[in-house]
């Protein structure tokens, strides 16, 4: 009986409560049409450096990806999260930008996604991705993903150049941060000028070696007390270490390293780099779901943020 | 969006949001997904309110975005290898007597079984309560693709679950 089924698909949802997205949904319109005027091609380029040279820092070109193997991570947060705040329930929205691509609102909506989308798109090994979500706090979020194994080294010559401010601040600090490791591991040309005033301390102190990992561990353990704007530490000593309680295993076809890039207000910028685990360790699966919320969790972003 | 679309667009909503959020959480079968699919329904509503508005018609627009942004989620995510709740979702089965539960329960393993096309479809025509005109529209297909897809989903629903046959026999 038709008015039987309409009472049982009633009865399943009509006591549930209902979400406010108001809000949200309107700070995400407001964000894309800002992303829509300010995009611009040169970003492509910008995100690369961001992109790979911290990749290049840790390492993450020089180990062969072997197809069908699980790949060993840990989460890697820098220390500076006093602006942090990640939010765990807006929508990101997933902009494939290459080769100077702007996304348009069609393409947009055939390939936008939520963060838990990211992992599992058909990513083009040569091409770029990130997600953008401005925030109604005024918190820029932007996440870079890249599978690991292709390294765009040619990219870190070139200047990054932002029409926001705030982004070109970030990802300055970041190509700056990443420069060091850059040069000892490629062996690359001329390192990017930067511009912007830094956030980051000094990158003269940089260790050439490419760090690893300390075992997984139950709890956030910072390895160095926060000194933003300090002279710079190891990449070692510069990040907090924290994993969740079991290891990670990303058990995707594809190995891909990810750094989440968190423009405070304030225009500093913290990052979240996903980085190999060491050799070794044990493994245990982790779900799409328990990264994002590893990536997500307001929680644990406060641990850090307090060491 | 200028200040008066806002507060339109604001009150429009406030009104409708529970009944749209309802329907993305049978569309999805999880809480947290559904939010995510309305709350970008509602953004693109937002983007364009000035003359969906004018159109008179919000409320299918959000239904067609909502159906849209669901096949293109799931085309990105069918590599996903795992879901949180793969069987029932988010509902919550608590039922007024043991047999009433076991049905409803088996309403929510049917439908989270289903493809996203066939889910819109009885959702669409028994939970919204939409006619197939409208079902059509919302899903950029003909009125008889929605009566095959109707009768193909509810005999696919009598084979997965015996539980339902009985309120399905006459459907």
């Amino acid at each position: 009986m038709t008015s039987h089924l309409r009472h049982e698909l009633h009865a399943l949802v009509d006591d549930v409560p209902t979400a406010d997205v108001i809000d949200r949904a309107l700070g995400t319109m407001r964000d894309r049409r800002r992303r829509r005027t300010a995009a611009g091609g040169a970003a492509v380029l910008a995100t690369a450096v961001a992109i790979a040279l911290p990749l290049t820092l840790t390492g993450a070109s020089t180990v062969p990806i072997t197809a069908g193997t699980p790949a060993r991570y840990c989460w890697t947060v820098a220390p500076d999260m006093s602006t942090s705040a990640l939010g765990p329930t807006g929508t990101a929205i997933l902009s494939h930008l290459p080769d100077g691509y702007v996304a348009d609102d069609e393409y947009r909506t055939e390939v936008c996604g939520t963060w838990g989308d990211v992992p599992t798109l058909p990513l083009d090994p040569v091409r770029m991705y990130n997600v953008t979500e401005a925030r109604p706090d005024g918190m820029t979020v932007l996440m870079l993903v890249l599978r690991a194994d292709v390294m765009p080294v040619t990219f870190a010559n070139s200047l990054p150049t932002f029409t926001e401010p705030a982004c070109a601040h970030a990802l300055q600090s970041l190509a700056t941060f990443g420069r060091s490791g850059e040069a000892t591991t490629t062996g690359g040309g001329p390192a990017p000028e930067a511009t912007m005033t830094m956030t980051w301390p000094d990158p003269s102190g940089l260790s050439s070696d490419t760090p690893t990992p300390p075992p997984i561990s139950g709890d956030v353990t910072p390895s160095s007390p926060a000194t933003p704007g300090a002279a710079l530490v190891p990449h070692s000593q510069f990040c907090h270490k924290a994993t969740a309680t079991s290891p990670l295993v990303l058990g995707w076809r594809t190995v891909w390293a990810t750094i989440v890039v968190s423009i405070g207000r304030d225009g500093r910028a913290i990052f979240a780099q996903l980085t190999r685990a060491p050799a070794g360790s044990p493994t245990a699966p982790i779900t799409q779901k328990q990264l994002i919320a590893l990536v997500t969790d307001p929680t644990l972003l406060a641990q850090l943020a307090q060491g | 969006m200028d200040p008066v679309a806002e507060t339109e667009f604001r009150a429009w909503a406030a009104a409708r949001q529970g009944a749209m959020f309802r329907t993305a959480f049978l569309l999805t079968g999880h809480r947290q997904d559904a939010e995510d699919l309305l709350q970008g329904a509602l953004a693109k509503l937002a983007q364009r309110w000035t003359r969906i508005s004018s159109d008179g018609s919000p409320d299918a627009y959000v239904r067609r975005i909502l159906y849209h942004d669901l096949i293109s989620w799931r085309r990105l995510a069918r590599n996903r290898r795992e879901r949180a709740h793969p069987d029932v979702g988010d509902f919550g089965v608590t039922a007024d007597s043991a047999s009433t539960s076991a049905v409803r329960l088996a309403v929510a393993q049917a439908l989270a079984r289903l493809t996203p096309r066939q889910r819109t479809v009885i959702v669409l025509r028994f939970y919204s309560d939409l006619p197939e005109a409208e079902v059509a529209k919302i899903m950029s297909c003909s009125i008889g693709t929605v009566r095959s897809q109707t009768h193909r989903t509810l005999a696919r629903l009598r084979t997965m679950c015996p539980e339902l046959s009985e309120i399905l026999e006459t459907v």
